[in-house]
């Protein structure tokens, strides 16, 4: 079935009720049967797909974010098609001039704005020879209108835990994304503190991968100013520390990983890059984080929902494959921006 | 302490604090290193669980796993607050409060929210929440003594609390962390492997069911390691959740006497 035949079989949307809530699935889908690689998981045939299709734009009710029994069954056959992650476009840098590096990442119509900034700072006494970094996120209510006020808190601690744990890596310092022994410039004294921000302006579901594509992006952007060191007088003084403006040391983000998040709608089948409307279907969500070298930087699940050991591994080996895509497009897309930049500068 | 012992500064330092942390880290870098208690590296600690710790919650536990102890007492299921919405289902509201002594530095342990909302999603995916609607199961953890991390030991004490408060559930969720160590996968560590650990892999599953309601991992790891990691934490799981099943018998037992 070629797509324009696809295309003549699909049904004639009924302009009834919120008719941009239909079309805009069906383009999604449509999009899905063209470029879309599959990567390995069971599809039902066509035939089936599409009568059940036609059934539920009937009935236009069904795709309204309400749990009945025709979208759990619209959930189970959509995600059968849906695995690969949609394109991160991290189309504008911004060049915001207080922080020290920004970045911008649309996935579908998820949009997170994550900025870098680095400030000096004493280390702790539990690790005077390295920096430290500290990760938050926001969920503006321009996201979605709960977020107002303290509502968007509880989801916006949950973020910030997991964009930790996936950077930072575990307490010695070993497979964290960031080198904090690089952010030490006197041993003890002084160090830079970085602070990663987040910010969510649009949510349509999957907000931590593209938080994980932001921040890489934000920290491949991002300049330490070069800084001299006076000599200080006694060891307990603080050295004097001058900060130059001409940025120098740009951040080396081989090492930071991308985050991949594959949620668990249905009873058999997971998806990659779950939409707001599949997420509503979702029991449970596994984000992996993988770095360049193939390995996993951090794991977290999310949702309530027990899942069976044996899936968790199948769905470990999906992330890997799923996250070496992402992981190209997103850098490919950060040389592409970053080149954007220097032109126009 | 263990870390000083067998190793001397080799010349005289003014900042002796200094030099502690220097011979601490290659205690764990040797090939075969002692646990500090002297445990084998596939080994947890001895448990204690005793239910009925507080006589007027509807459940409570009271768990000792090492030098670890905490109380959970569970209150409900009952009236929800007025100003929540209604709902079919029952709600859970956890909370974990630290003593003030509970940590060797006073006043040390302040991030509760984030241990309360991971100890909320262990339990859910274990409790049958239609079975109690419009009502709130609150269940609260109060750590006595901790010296790091640990939330392990709270999961499973927040469980035998709510199977003493007969609060019905799919399953005991019984919790177990692994510390991978150079190129050692150390189970249940302590609070000074902790600190020196490259990643940690803290599983909480549901024995009978072979399910697991919650996974998190830090630090960097292969996939064969995961997998190593997983069986460890699931055979640990289940011999945790008999223990639990044989103490809850206990209880019951004793008090039909």
């Amino acid at each position: 079935m070629t797509s324009e035949e696809r295309e003549s079989n699909c049904p004639t949307i009924v302009s009834v009720g919120d008719h941009r809530r239909i079309k805009q699935p069906r383009r999604r889908e449509l999009a899905m049967f063209t470029d879309r690689p599959w990567v390995g998981l069971r599809t039902f045939g066509d035939g089936v797909y599409w009568t059940v299709r036609r059934w539920c734009l009937q009935d236009h009710k069904a795709l309204m974010y309400s749990v009945n029994q025709t979208v759990s069954l619209l959930g189970q056959v959509i995600i059968s098609v849906r695995v690969a992650p949609r394109n991160p476009s991290s189309d504008v840098i911004l060049p915001y001039s207080k922080a020290n590096g920004s970045a911008r990442v649309k996935m579908g119509r998820t949009e997170v704005i994550a900025s870098v900034k680095a400030e000096l700072g004493r280390p702790s006494s539990s690790a005077p020879g390295k920096g430290k970094v500290s990760i938050f996120v926001d969920c503006s209510p321009t996201a979605a209108p709960q977020f107002e006020g303290r509502g968007g808190e509880e989801l916006s601690m949950e973020l910030s835990a997991a964009l930790r744990q996936c950077l930072l890596g575990g307490k010695s310092g070993a497979g964290g994304g960031i080198n904090l022994s690089s952010l030490s410039i006197v041993d003890g004294k002084v160090c830079w503190d970085l602070y990663i921000d987040g910010l969510v302006v649009s949510m349509d579901g999957n907000v931590l991968d593209a938080l994980g594509a932001a921040i890489k992006a934000a920290l491949s952007n991002t300049g330490i100013p070069k800084v001299n060191i006076a000599s200080a007088t006694t060891p307990d003084e603080q050295p004097e520390v001058d900060v130059s403006d001409e940025e120098f040391l740009q951040f080396d983000t081989t090492a930071v990983p991308v985050i991949v998040t594959l949620t668990k709608v249905g009873r058999h089948y997971y998806i990659a890059d779950a939409t707001s409307e599949e997420e509503s279907q979702m029991s449970s969500a596994v984000s992996v984080s993988v770095n360049q070298q193939g390995s996993i930087c951090g794991l977290t699940k999310r949702g309530g929902a027990g899942l069976d050991p044996s899936v968790i591994v199948d769905m470990i080996s999906v992330a890997k494959h799923v996250s070496e895509e992402l992981m190209n497009k997103l850098d490919s897309e950060i040389a592409a921006a970053e080149a954007m930049e220097e032109d126009s500068s | 302490m263990a870390a000083k012992a067998g190793t001397t500064p080799a010349t005289y330092s003014p900042s002796p604090t200094t030099n502690n942390k220097k011979n601490r880290t290659p205690l764990f870098s040797d090939v075969d290193w002692v646990r500090p208690d002297g445990r084998d590296f596939h080994q947890c600690r001895p448990a204690f669980l005793r239910t009925g710790a507080v006589n007027a919650a509807s459940g409570s536990a009271y768990a000792e796993f090492g030098n670890t102890k905490v109380i959970v007492s569970i209150f409900g299921p009952r009236e929800s607050k007025k100003a929540m919405m209604y709902s079919d289902i029952g709600r859970l509201n956890c909370n974990v409060s630290y003593t003030t002594f509970a940590t060797p530095v006073r006043g040390q342990a302040s991030d509760n929210k984030d241990i309360s909302s991971q100890l909320h999603k262990s339990l859910e995916g274990a409790i049958m929440l239609n079975t109690f609607p419009k009502t709130t199961v609150d269940v609260f953890a109060l750590v006595i003594f901790i010296l790091a991390g640990d939330l392990p030991v709270i999961i499973s004490c927040a469980s035998l609390a709510l199977a003493d408060a007969g609060i019905m559930m799919y399953d005991l969720v019984a919790a177990v962390s692994v510390s991978c160590i150079g190129k050692n996968l150390v189970i249940d560590p302590i609070s000074e492997e902790e600190n020196h650990q490259d990643g940690s892999l803290m599983t909480t599953c549901l024995p009978s069911r072979n399910e697991v309601t919650q996974l998190t991992i830090t630090g960097e790891w292969s996939t064969p390691k995961i997998h190593e990691a997983m069986e460890l934490c699931l055979d640990a799981c289940s011999k945790l959740g008999k223990i639990m099943r044989s103490c809850l018998k206990e209880s019951a037992s004793t008090s039909q006497e």
